[in-house]
Parts: C-alpha cells; structure tokens; sequence
C-alpha cells in the first residue's frame, strides 16, 4: 500500500512538470496532437499505480516521451505553416455572410443542430446576422456578426471613455504583493495610508486589494471565521 | 529553440539508455544461460555436485542483479525466473530428473531479454 502511495505521487509530480511544461495551451483549447497526449498520458500513467508488478519506469518513460514529442510537435506547428496545416488543418468558413457553406459542414460532419446550438451559445438565434462562423482547428466556432448587428463601441458614438488601465492584485489573501504594489507606482507608506483609511490594522486582514492605472482601489476585508 | 534542441537531446538519450539496457540485460541473460547450459552438461555427465555448484552460482549471480531486475524488469517475470531457479536447485539437490527444470529456466531468462529486443514481433 505504502508503495502505492509513493508511485501515485511520482506519477503525480511527473504528470504536473509535463503538463506545465507543455503550457497553457494543454488547459484551454487542445489541438489535435495534444488531445492525443492529454488522454494518452493519463492512461499511461495509471498502469503502473495499478500493479506494482509493473516498474515505475514503464510509466515515467512514456510520459517523459510523450512531453519531448508534445514539445517538438508544438515547435512544428509554430514555425512551420505546412507544419501546421499537416498537423492541425485549417479553419473551415461555415457560414459566410448569412449564408451556410453546406460542403464545410459536410466536410467537418458539422451538422445544423450542433452549429444553432454555438449560435445561441453567442446569443445569436438569426444565421443571417453572422457575417462570419469560422470553425477552427481545435473544434472552437468564432463568429463575426454582420457591422449592423455588431455592438456600438465608444470611438463610433464619439464618447471619449477614460482609460484607467490595468487592475493589478497588491494584496491576496492577507499577502501582500510587492512585486505589484511598485508596478503601480505605489509604496508601503500609501498602502498603510489606505489601510489606515479603511480601518484595517494590516495587511492580514485584507481578502483582496486591488489598484488600477488611475489609482481607484477595489477593496475586499477578510471575513471573520468561526 | 531552446527547449525543443533539449527534447530532441532528451529523446535521443532515453532511446540510447534503452538500447545500453537492453543490451546490458542480454548480456548477463545469455552468460547466466551459458551457467545453465554448463550445469546441464555436467548433470547429464552424472556430476550431480558440479552441476548443483554451476547451478548455484547462476542463482546467486541472478539474485545480485535483484535491484536491476526489479527496477527495470517486470516483476512477475523476475519471480518466474527466481522460482525456475529454485526448482532446478530442489532437483538437482534431490537427485531428480531436472531436465525439465533446465529447459524452463532457460526459457524464463531467454524471455526476459528476448521481451526487451527491438524485434517486429515484439513492437506489434
């Protein structure tokens, strides 16, 4: 049991280094070659927390072999638009200006009920409002509305809109951030100033504090636990 | 490039570990069946002590290369290999017929390199 145990966190630790070192990309969106690793992986990895018959190198090996080949493969497809195309295909236009581009949905094996039901994902109920519906390679529709249809922004209506820039974390969860808080061209000495403001002893007490480019705070104290 | 030129090096190295095994694997299997082969000649010559003493230092080479075998071997073909041993060594001890514990034996240590070869049969 105690052998289990062990093998389960190697596997474990093994399993969290190659998925970081494959990158965001494994959590979001897969692409075709790292589906295949992500379920590959996995079963791999259980066979030898299964049977301890079984050396553990039988499933370090193969993860560490599935990583370099994830890692080449995702060179491949940055570098190489043939590359790419070979291993991921490329997007497919299914609607073009409200019109259904009946041989991509055939092509894709995209039917009508799975393309309404993305449209309604996005809130869009009439295909003839969709300029474009682009199927990409890693199974996502975008969708691009006709210009009358698409939501007003501020440059149209001639509004000019403040930029307060980028909300930035100084304190999480009762640690406080230095990195951050100089990003923001602040100090300690306009933090405890703040603090002070709000009541608030120190920075343990604070959930969450955060400060924009225009200096507004958004501030969140810590609940009392029972 | 950087960590691609590493996992390309890594690559090449696992796959140069596994083929060094492999051979270092074949290598002790086929001299401990050479110990086997030996034993046999001696047993079918009527000398039974210098085949149990043949047989016996096989057993021990086998048993030293535990921690190898169990790291890189599975382990129910360790156990089978080390269970033919001792059946040979009980044989030979009793003065049975142990012609058909020489041929498991060498069949259970001939499978256990043979399982690591970069054959066709063993890929698919």
């Amino acid at each position: 049991m105690t052998i289990i145990f062990i093998r389960t966190l190697i596997v474990f630790l093994a399993l969290l280094i190659s998925m970081r070192l494959m990158g965001k990309r494994q959590l979001g969106e897969l692409e075709l070659s790292e589906l295949v690793v992500a379920i590959l992986i996995s079963d791999l990895a259980a066979n030898p927390l299964q049977d301890i018959g079984i050396p553990l190198l039988n499933g370090l090996i193969p993860i560490i072999v599935l990583l370099c080949c994830e890692l080449i493969i995702s060179a491949i497809i940055t570098k190489s638009v043939a590359g790419r195309v070979l291993l991921c295909g490329r997007p497919s236009m299914l609607v073009e200006n409200g019109v259904i581009n009946q041989r991509e949905m055939h092509k894709n094996r995209f039917s009508l009920d799975e393309l309404t039901e993305e449209l309604r994902n996005l809130s869009i109920t009439d295909i003839s409002t969709v300029q474009y519906a682009v199927l990409e390679t890693d199974g996502s529709l975008n969708v691009v509305l006709i210009p009358s249809e698409r939501p007003v922004t501020a440059g149209q209506m001639n509004i000019q809109v403040e930029d307060t820039g980028y909300w930035t974390i100084v304190i999480n969860d009762g640690t406080l951030i230095e990195k951050n808080l100089k990003r923001v061209g602040r100090d300690e000495r306009w933090l405890q100033k703040e603090l002070s403001a709000r009541r608030v002893a120190g920075v343990k007490e604070v959930y969450l504090l955060m400060v924009d480019g225009a200096g507004n705070i958004f501030y969140c104290a810590k609940e009392a636990r029972e | 490039m950087k960590r691609e030129f590493v996992a390309v090096i890594i690559l090449i190295m696992l796959f140069a570990g596994t083929l060094c095994g492999t051979a270092y694997l074949t290598e002790k299997t086929d001299s401990l069946v050479e110990l086997v082969n030996y034993s046999e000649r001696a047993a079918s010559e009527g000398d039974l002590q210098k085949a149990l003493s043949i047989a016996g230092d096989a057993a021990k080479q086998w048993s030293d290369m535990n921690r190898y075998t169990h790291i890189f071997v599975r382990h129910s073909e360790v156990d089978a290999t080390a269970d033919a041993f001792f059946d040979l060594l009980s044989d030979l001890h009793n003065n049975d017929d142990a012609s058909g514990a020489y041929g498991k034996l060498r069949i259970h240590l001939n499978s256990i390199s043979g399982m690591e070869r970069m054959t066709f049969r063993n890929i698919f």
